[in-house]
């Protein structure tokens, strides 16, 4: 099975951290093809009419060309999965044992992400 | 025998036996490894693993060859030659070891090399959408 399927993500335009976010990952070598597009805009409502937009303003979402829908923290791992530097990361990261770290730390970022953009400027 | 004759002798068959086994030792595990990495590819794993081994053995010559001038008789007893052999044989061991420890770094090199871009997502998506265009 290929796995390597393009991936689109929603990012909030309106944060500096994932407008910082979305140039390291422009800029990183990739084994999988992403596209970035800002979160319920009006392209993002056309390619995707079933998701939830309001939601994506407020989690990280990621989705395949197939229509796999990744959230929240599984968006911020499967990003470091595309990147050829991040696989061997992405994989520790979603272990059993480190999965829950991940989760909280991701979780303590997002919440606070335009308090932390407000810091970067 | 003049006794130095004797330490550069039995230093050379200790290194030479040592050097042999390791490579041994390198070859017929790493057979294994390299199969298994290079998806059944026999040819390509033989290869490569002949090509390590070569490497390995002509470090680790050189330097036998290279740590064997004393550079001075050997006059005393032979409590003096079992000093020397162990100073120079550790010496051989240690490089040994170090080479024995590149090489499996080498190995898990290749090894992530080919098996990393082939891992699958770590995470199961959360749901399936329709996806226009």
């Amino acid at each position: 099975m290929d796995t390597n399927i393009p991936l689109t993500v929603l990012y909030d335009k309106r944060c500096v951290l994932c407008r910082r976010l979305r140039k390291w990952l422009e800029e990183q070598p990739k084994y999988v093809e992403m596209k970035f597009i800002e979160a319920a805009s009006k392209e993002a409502c056309y390619r995707f009419p079933d998701v939830d937009h309001n939601r994506t303003l407020t989690e990280l979402t990621v989705i395949s060309d197939n229509g796999w829908v990744y959230k929240g923290e599984k968006a911020w791992v499967i990003c470091l999965w595309a990147l050829q530097e991040y696989r061997e990361w992405a994989v520790t990261l979603s272990s059993p044992e480190l999965f829950p770290l991940a989760q909280r730390m991701i979780m303590w970022v997002s919440s606070n992400r335009f308090k932390i953009s407000k810091l970067l400027g | 025998m003049d006794k130095t004759l004797l330490a550069y002798l039995i230093y050379l068959a200790i290194s030479i036996v040592l050097t042999v086994w390791v490579a041994k030792t390198l070859h017929k595990n790493g057979r294994i490894f390299l199969v298994d990495v290079f998806h059944g590819n026999e040819p390509l794993a033989d290869s490569v693993n002949h090509l390590l081994v070569v490497g390995f053995c002509l470090i680790n010559f050189g330097y036998v060859s290279l740590a064997l001038q004393l550079g001075y008789r050997i006059e005393s007893d032979y409590a003096q030659v079992v000093e020397v052999l162990s100073n120079k044989v550790g010496w051989v061991l240690i490089v040994l070891g170090g080479m024995h420890f590149f090489n499996l770094l080498v190995f898990s090199r290749i090894r992530r090399r080919v098996i990393i871009p082939e891992l699958p997502p770590p995470v199961q998506p959360d749901s399936c959408t329709i996806v226009h265009g």
